[in-house]
């Protein structure tokens, strides 16, 4: 893992641009890509077993059977119990809608807030970009995991601080691209010109700056949603994400952390795992899809 | 060219790293194999050697090496001799008599007197001093006067000679021993601790390097932050079997593969791991029923468990016997009382609080018990065995029809809600409850309430029969007098004793003399006899 | 450039006052009281009130917020960190002795980044579209999803307990047992961290190597009938590696996360796992030494960053 939170160029993409409208090469080149696919494709089945299943089975993810604890999968308990005799598929299940909340909500947070800040210091530019920019660089350098642990410490872990502090932390990239977009426009004097217009700010970001930035920033949070999916995971396995009862993937894998339940019982382990690296793997996947969708001239 | 300078640049790299790596490579030399060391595990990271502090486990195991008390629990849940060859009390049981070793020495070559027995004495009677024990010498005669300031000493800790210590108490208390008992209460060299300023004394470096001990294996260095290396005590009254010991911070994982490797020789096992260790080649598993219990405590002054048809609602809805079975493995016994031993101690005819749901139930109903209210079962996380437990009684606690939850705390917040008595069913694992049943007495007398009496129940019945307990020496009347605070303790559930989980121990099959203290924070109680082979 | 190095010191020390102040005021709020916690309600007999506000007292504890701050940052200029809470020690010496561990582990887990990374990248970016390229594409995207932790449990899991090839935590025997058992308890944590981190080196050798190939000066290069090797080996590399000091540089405080999780789950004695159990044992002073000593870090590598790239690209005036 290792928390990055500098994106990374785009993978290979594959060329071949035809006398096509730009919409319609963008969609071609991501259906092209067929990882960005195959991750679509995977995610939309977790999230679809995670909203769907648990309404199936029926079984409670919280009930404790303390008669039955630790049972290898067999029947009745598809995947086995866990430590305090839950079953280990209905706490699995229960545990991908908590990640995608995360995921989603998170990005959502980091992204809007990029997004704001980031068209202030393109519009405004100056000092107020200086600040924001600078202020922006030592965020993204700063490990987020550490930050956001600390702050589990004072507030308390809770599923809303988790969300905020990782989305509070998530800012900066949204923000760089937002901003670099803005200030290229308003060097283009498109935004003086409808400045003068008598447009106020909001306005000119809703119809100017967003309908820019919306395909970079897809991007980026996609990106941003992995990047959650994976802090969350990190930091409820260190005991300071999500609180128990409620099953997360990274909290179930907490449990793990003993070598008895390592050798004996990989039912309490390997599950989880293999959910947050394929789900986290699924999102990167789209995101490196879109990447290359969304920006033609990496086609080259 | 390029490529040739950039390899360059990263076998100097690759050189750094190899220097920084060997510096840390740690303890150099010590090759466990053939020489006479012994490597033992601390369960936590150790502290420091200050035993004036209410302090933590490892550090109770590392003061066993470098300190010695007047007085220990030896394996069998006995008092056993340390610097008090014997001890008495008088007939109106007021005044207490140790006889000390003759010619013991410091590690330095002083000799060991009764004065340092006095000397510490009062440092730990003086709150200043950073004692987390004040409480326990309230009854001592002249404790007042010296904790008004009235007296420079208290007058009741007396060396009539080099070799007696005479501690003079103002209410009989035929019972005062368990209140010394090690892990605690460890004499302190007054040539140098005499030295130091009491304001302050907490923050003196001495406590992190002693320079002294008087125990079998005195300090020698931090080795690192996580390891202390002892060396035998030259001047020990007895001959050691070995040169050096290693006190290990290790995980429970970590020590289960250290033994493995045969690089340990002595560790903890928890229940769940009992098996497995069991099947480990070159390693003794040994376990004795523990002296402390697993417990539920509410804050009984709170109000919200107040009523004892709750709490003993709260006993039948818990499986206790599927608890052991199932969270420890059989490790472990369920008990219906804090004491729970020595025998004598224990009457029978006690109510046993077997799992009944539907009594449960209707001893809820009975109190007018409000299903909404939530009751927290607060924890320190990070014990498997103790977060499973927490779980399953919230669980089933549900099911019973109290609205619980588990609610997890770091050490601080745990020790804030006790300060801010707000707290509904805290787990804890403590104790000593088997040597005399009057070690109740710290948890449950009226006179311990705002001190280890965390529960703060206090009851007028129960406080007399306990009063009566320390006075009386005859053993005929003790029994009487303890078979009916048991029965009242029994009832009243006012601390919720869930299981007495074992001590197990492994060690290495080179380690000679080991012998289990069922106290686990007394490991270490008889390192002087310790060899290897 | 002196102008932009002062202007750049001035901004960080100014960030580096906002974050302790920021810190200070943070941890006052954090619930749990680390005086209450050092006076054991369990075995505390006594006054326990009285001993908490000597405890407090003793830990400066009781002063105003302002106080505490200003006693705190005089202390530090004059090198001194303050006090562990929990075992008394100064900080800078808890964390000397933390900081070998730390750098001895991340430095060889960046190394095997770097060493694994960059040379993929390069081999992707010359046989792009390749199944090579997208093989790599694949192992750089796993490098990034799977989180540290799984694959720390997995290697232990395979290599040291089926295996049995490699311990499963620690930094070294017990007793010690010189350079190469430190290298066998090394192995597998460095490797997870430096597996974690090739990812993005993957990648962004890769497309800066892309970048580069695409450039005007190579095809001039190639026309003067220079080989395809000489070519590459000579220009290509360097202009697509250079840019890639600057992604390291910013990337070296990141590295602290992973040492958390890492440190953590092989009982490593390093920073990471300090600062995570003084979170936990609520030992300010070591949570502020911890994390102040990151944010200088962090500031540190930008600069670097930024200078490097003003040395290395002409084009760009500080």
């Amino acid at each position: 893992m290792t928390v990055t939170d500098v994106p990374a160029p785009a993978a290979a993409p594959p060329s071949g641009a035809g006398h096509a409208s730009p919409g319609r090469l963008a969609a071609r080149r991501f259906f092209r890509h067929r990882l960005a696919l195959a991750g679509l494709i995977m995610l939309g089945l977790f999230a679809l077993a995670a909203i769907v299943l648990p309404w199936i089975l029926g079984t409670d993810p919280n009930q404790v059977i303390p008669t039955a604890i630790r049972q290898p999968p067999g029947a009745g308990h598809p995947l086995g119990t866990d430590s305090a005799g839950r079953d280990v598929l209905a706490r699995l299940l229960v545990g991908g809608r908590i990640s995608l909340l995360v995921g989603l909500s998170s990005a959502l947070v980091a992204t809007l807030i990029g997004l704001m800040l980031g068209a202030v210091a393109g519009y405004f530019g100056g000092w107020v970009d200086g600040v924001l920019s600078r202020f922006a660089d030592v965020v993204l350098a700063f490990p987020s995991l550490i930050v956001i642990i600390v702050v589990a410490a004072f507030v308390g872990p809770s599923l809303p601080t988790l969300i905020l502090s990782i989305g509070l932390f998530g800012w900066p990239t949204p923000f760089r691209i937002v901003r670099g977009l803005t200030l290229s426009l308003r060097e283009q004097d498109a935004l003086v010109a409808v400045a003068g217009l008598g447009a106020g700010p909001l306005r000119i970001l809703r119809r100017h700056v967003v309908p820019v930035v919306v395909a970079p920033l897809t991007v980026v949070a996609t990106l941003a949603v992995a990047q959650a999916i994976l802090l969350e995971a990190t930091v409820s396995f260190l005991g300071l994400g999500v609180p128990p009862p409620t099953a997360s993937w990274g909290n179930m894998l907490n449990d793990a952390q003993s070598l008895t339940i390592l050798e004996t019982m990989p039912w309490l382990w390997l599950p989880p795992g293999i959910a947050i690296a394929l789900t986290i793997l699924a999102v990167n996947f789209i995101g490196d899809g879109l990447r290359d969708a969304a920006d033609p001239r990496r086609g080259r | 060219m390029i490529m040739r300078r950039h390899t360059r640049a990263l076998l100097a790299g690759l050189a750094v790293l190899a220097l920084a790596l060997a510096g840390c490579s740690g303890p150099s030399g010590g090759d466990a194999g053939g020489s006479r060391d012994a490597t033992v595990q601390l369960y936590q990271a150790p502290r420091g050697f200050n035993p004036l502090l209410a302090s933590i486990g490892p550090d109770h195991l590392m003061e066993q090496l470098h300190w010695d008390s007047l007085v220990s629990a030896a394996g069998d849940s006995t008092y056993g001799a340390r610097l008090a060859e014997r001890s008495e009390v008088s007939a109106d049981g007021k005044t207490w008599t140790f006889h000390l070793v003759q010619g013991a020495k410091w590690s330095d070559g002083t000799p060991f007197t009764a004065k340092d027995v006095v000397f510490t004495y009062n440092l730990y009677a003086n709150p200043k001093s950073g004692s987390g024990y004040v409480g326990k010498f309230a009854n001592v005669n002249g404790a007042k006067a010296f904790k008004d300031g009235t007296a420079t000493s208290v007058a009741g800790f007396q060396a009539p000679d080099d070799n007696t210590f005479v501690i003079q108490l103002d209410q009989p208390n035929v019972a005062f021993l368990d209140e010394l008992v090690q892990p605690i209460m460890f004499i302190l060299p007054e040539h140098v601790v005499g030295k130091f300023p009491v304001d302050g004394l907490t923050n003196n470096p001495f406590w992190r390097n002693p320079t002294v001990g008087l125990g079998p294996y005195v300090f020698s260095r931090w080795v690192t932050a996580d390891q202390v290396e002892f060396k035998a005590n030259p001047n020990y009254r007895k001959k050691l079997g070995l040169d050096r010991v290693f006190a290990q911070y290790l995980t429970t994982d970590a020590a289960m593969a250290q033994l493995q490797t045969g690089k340990l020789d002595y560790a903890q096992v928890a229940a769940p791991d009992a098996k497995r260790v069991e099947g480990l080649k070159g390693v003794k598993l040994q376990r004795a029923e523990g002296p402390g219990i697993f417990a539920l405590h509410t804050a009984v002054d709170s109000g919200k468990l107040a009523n004892p048809l709750v709490r003993q609602a709260i006993m039948y809805a818990i499986d206790r016997d599927a608890l052991v079975k199932q969270v420890l493995n059989g490790e472990g016994k369920v008990v219906d009382t804090l004491v729970h031993g020595p025998s004598w101690a224990v009457p029978s005819g006690l109510t046993h609080y077997g799992y009944d749901p539907a009594k449960a139930k209707a001893l809820l109903a009975q109190a007018g018990w409000n299903p909404a209210t939530e009751v927290r079962i607060e924890l320190t996380p990070g014990q498997r065995d103790r977060d499973t437990a927490a779980t399953i009684i919230a669980a089933q606690l549900k099911e019973a029809g109290i609205n619980a939850k588990v609610q997890n705390y770091q050490a601080a917040e745990l020790s804030q809600a006790l300060g801010k008595r707000d707290f509904d069913l805290l787990i804890s694992a403590y104790g000593q409850f088997t040597i005399d049943p009057a070690s109740m007495n710290a948890r449950l007398s009226c006179a311990a309430v705002g001190g280890t009496n965390i529960t703060a129940y206090c009851n007028k019945d129960l406080d007399a029969l306990l009063n009566q307990g320390i006075a009386t020496k005859d053993q005929a009347q003790r029994q009487q007098i303890y078979a009916q605070a048991q029965k009242i303790v029994n009832e009243q559930m006012p601390i919720l004793v869930m299981y007495v989980p074992n001590t197990i121990a492994a060690t290495s099959d080179r380690l000679k003399g080991f012998q289990l203290n069922p106290s686990v924070v007394d490991a270490f109680w008889n390192a002087a006899d310790w060899s290897v082979s | 450039m002196i102008a932009f190095l002062v202007r750049r010191l001035l901004v960080s020390a100014v960030v580096l006052v906002g974050i302790s102040v920021l810190l200070f005021v943070l941890l006052q709020l954090m619930p749990g009281d680390p005086a209450e916690m050092m006076i054991d309600p369990m075995s505390f007999s006594g006054d326990r009130d009285a001993a908490v506000a000597l405890r407090r007292h003793e830990l400066g504890l009781d002063a105003s917020l302002p106080v505490q701050y200003f006693h705190w940052v005089a202390e530090l200029l004059r090198g001194n960190l303050g006090f562990s809470f929990s075992s008394g020690q100064p900080v800078t010496q808890v964390m000397a002795e933390r900081l070998g561990p730390t750098v001895s582990l991340m430095g060889t887990a960046l190394l095997i980044s770097l060493l694994a990374g960059i040379p993929m990248g390069i081999v992707a970016a010359l046989r792009r579209n390749s199944a090579v390229d997208y093989g790599t594409t694949v192992v750089s995207l796993l490098a990034i999803s799977v989180p540290s932790f799984f694959g720390a449990l997995l290697g232990i899991y395979v290599f040291g307990l089926k295996l049995g090839w490699v311990p499963t935590s620690g930094m070294n025997s017990i007793g010690g047992g010189g350079f190469l058992d430190s290298l066998h308890h090394l192995v597998l944590p460095a490797c997870i961290l430096g597996f974690a981190l090739a990812g993005p080196y993957v990648r962004y050798a890769r497309a800066g190597m892309l970048e580069v190939l695409g450039q005007d000066f190579l095809t001039t290069a190639r026309s003067k009938g220079l080989t395809r090797r000489r070519v590459i080996g000579r220009h290509a590399l360097h202009n697509a590696l250079i840019p890639l000091v600057t992604v390291v540089a910013i990337q070296i405080p990141t590295l602290f996360a992973g040492a958390v999780v890492v440190e953590q789950i092989f009982a490593w004695p390093g920073m990471g796992r300090m600062a995570l159990d003084a979170v936990l044992a609520r030992d300010y002073p070591i949570l502020l030494g911890f994390v102040m000593a990151v944010a200088v870090l962090v500031l540190l590598c930008n600069l670097l960053a930024d200078v490097a790239y003003a040395l290395i690209d002409p084009r760009i005036r500080l």
